[in-house]
């Protein structure tokens, strides 16, 4: 183990061309504005489509390149690349190939990593501790991203409300200085649902036979819903023990970054632990639920909003399904 | 970190040679049989209709978990190596903690073709080193290609098992487990070969199926050095990170898809051919789950004892390359 910190020194985010309102929503789904609120229960008014050549690489190494120009790193510094994602470019090779290529990254070593919208996290954890326990790496990039609008069927009303075609990037740099950096991660799951949710053509299991695309398991499908609550109980879990983890009192929590796909999870673990609502910096207004990119756009967000802060303690917290979940406690 | 239990487990079907060139209608004594023999390809194996590469996985998970002597209810972290996994989303491994019982196991799959398997060990160890709560993490590796395979593929036909590794890395062991590591990669190549449907890029689409991009294809062969070239130099910087030399490494644990890459490395540092543990010959090209399979193998040969150095190398297409010096 080496005695360096691994601190957040840039962020970045990439957003699909498009800006896509309700009402187009509607238009493309078919139905009235009416029929489109009532199926809007969770209140999106926005989401961001790419356009035919943009791929989830082509959004990720976007993002890249802005976390590294915020940071004033040369591509070339940069020894890690982890890109996570569950809408990859290919099956194979790892998208993480492609990004590295893209972004000029050309000393970095690359991985992809998928645990559904739940991988942000791990993957942040995983090179803060690749970069502190190796000592000789400088950089670590860990970029978030998804194009969902290519797997939507086209009737498809609530995964066009939803998702947003985007990717976001955070770059990790050794530091000598003590007390930053993450300081616990917490990662759990429950695989008895890997059924519910997914998009399961593509793999070993069903593959692409015409029976197989014909039921449409090219697209996002339920199923078999989650039940409902299974985030609302296990966020403040997964929270409370990342904050006991690190030696922390809930109430030194400044500044949290969430999975944002439903509000009332957020509002479940802000009450839980009496914080006010604010301390989770929410961006889903305005970029759309950004999926494996949620954390990293917020983050950049935040950061062109000024509230990355050197020394703010914060959590970051990711589920998905699967059911998978990860929270990592950070000091900025 | 030590790795306390290993395990394999492979598709249920042994072909041979011969029931390739049947199966292709090809002639045994043409030249691509040749090349699969050189490179020591007899056999390989392949899974029934039913099988994923999540049940093979959990297969050698249980058997690695088992050998371990822990429950599945010890693993706290799950990390499965696939670039076939049984479907986009969500991620293999949540089928695989499912059916192995790792209830209390976090997971995510990654994803770095045939080189993954290091990646994920080193990903494992340092998340060790930074959390002690963590303290057993299962790594499985494996590949279903033969449903990734055109029917006239007979190549890959030849070369490519479907089968799973697993270990276990568990706490402790003061001295021993990972003493240095490297990942390189030259993303450059990343649409020379692969399986490129079923993503954003080329999607499902009928022109796309038509193309038969849903098959591993290669659309430029790499360079034929490209493993020559980057073995030496990511093995070397591997070494002199543990601060070891060639001439310490007593057992090594290499992609196994040319045996001229082996028998180049070997010679480029000294070593005897019989250093690298070989399992082609036995269980066929097993892509990411090489490794760990070989590992399993040379465990119940007796070859690996407590102490002994062993250089871990992993290379795929991408192009990414991995290595790792580890005292077992």
């Amino acid at each position: 183990m080496s005695n360096y910190s691994a601190v957040i020194t840039g962020t970045g985010r990439a957003l699909g061309e498009r800006r896509i309102t309700n009402d187009t929503v509607a238009r493309e789904c078919g139905i009235s504005m009416a029929e489109l609120e009532t199926a809007n229960k969770d209140g999106y008014t926005v989401r961001w489509r790419a356009g035919e050549n943009v791929f989830t690489s082509t959004l990720m190494a976007e993002a890249a390149k802005n976390a590294l120009l915020r940071a004033s790193v040369k591509p070339e510094d940069v020894d890690l690349l982890i890109c996570a994602t569950n809408t990859p470019d290919f099956t194979a090779p790892p998208t993480s190939a492609r990004v590295q290529h893209e972004a000029g990254l050309r000393n970095a070593g690359f991985f992809d990593l998928n645990s559904t919208c739940a991988g942000f996290a791990m993957a942040l954890a995983a090179a803060s501790a690749m970069l502190r326990r190796d000592g000789g790496m400088r950089h670590a990039l860990v970029a978030g991203g998804n194009i969902y609008s290519r797997f939507l069927a086209p009737d498809d009303v609530a995964g066009r409300l939803l998702f947003s075609d985007s990717a976001g990037a955070v770059l990790l740099s050794a530091s000598p200085e003590k007390g930053r950096g993450i300081c616990a991660s917490v990662m759990r799951g429950d695989g008895r649902h890997w059924r519910r949710w997914g998009i399961f053509a593509g793999g070993g299991w069903k593959g692409f036979s015409p029976e197989t695309l014909a039921r449409g398991y090219q697209y996002v499908k339920t199923v078999e819903p989650y039940e409902k609550g299974i985030n609302v109980r296990n966020w403040p879990l997964a929270a409370r023990d990342v904050i006991e983890k690190a030696g922390w009192r809930p109430e030194e929590v400044e500044l949290g970054f969430f999975n944002q796909s439903r509000r009332r999870n957020i509002e479940a673990v802000c009450a839980g632990f009496g914080w006010p609502l604010s301390v989770s910096h929410d961006t889903i207004h305005k970029y759309g639920y950004c999926g494996s990119g949620c954390v990293p756009v917020a983050m950049d967000d935040a950061r062109e909003n000024g509230l990355l802060k050197p020394g703010r303690k914060t959590i970051i917290l990711t589920s998905g399904t699967g059911y998978a979940i990860s929270a990592a406690a950070l000091i900025l | 970190m030590i790795i306390t239990g290993t395990g394999r487990a492979f598709g249920e079907t042994r072909l041979s040679n011969e029931d390739i060139a049947r199966e292709c209608g090809a002639e045994p004594s043409s030249p691509v049989f040749e090349a699969a023999e050189e490179n020591g390809f007899a056999v390989r194996w392949r899974a029934d209709a039913d099988t994923c590469v999540s049940t093979l996985m959990a297969r050698a998970a249980k058997k690695a978990i088992a050998s371990a002597g822990l429950a599945p209810e010890d693993i706290g972290l799950l990390i499965c190596v696939t670039d076939t996994p049984d479907f986009v989303s969500p991620p293999t491994a949540a089928r695989v903690q499912s059916e192995t019982g790792a209830h209390n196991a976090g997971f995510f799959d990654l994803n770095c073709s045939c080189s993954g398997f290091v990646s994920a060990l080193v990903a494992a160890d340092s998340l060790m080193c930074c959390d002690q709560s963590l303290r057993h993490v299962l790594i499985a590796g494996g590949n279903l290609y033969s449903r990734a395979l055109a029917p006239d593929d007979v190549l890959s036909r030849l070369m490519f098992s479907d089968s799973a590794g697993a270990v276990v890395l568990s706490s402790g062991g003061e001295g021993r487990g990972l003493c240095g590591f490297s990942i390189c990669g030259d993303g450059s190549h990343w649409w020379r070969w692969g399986i490129f449907a079923g993503g954003s890029w080329k999607g499902f689409s009928p022109e796309t199926l038509a193309q038969g991009f849903q098959h591993l294809k290669t659309v430029e062969p790499y360079k034929s050095d490209i493993n020559l070239k980057n073995w030496p130099l990511v093995a070397g910087k591997a070494l002199r990170k543990a601060g070891w030399d060639a001439k310490d490494v007593e057992l090594a644990f290499l992609t196994q898809s040319r045996r001229k890459n082996i028998e180049t490395l070997c010679r480029r540092l000294g070593w005897p051919d019989e250093i690298s543990h070989d399992t082609a010959g036995s269980y066929g090209y097993c892509g990411s789950g090489c490794i760990p399979i070989a590992l399993d193998d040379a465990r119940e040969k007796g070859r690996l004892r407590a102490g002994r150095k062993l250089l871990i190398l992993a290379s795929g297409v991408g192009y990414g390359c991995a290595a790792a010096a580890f005292t077992w």
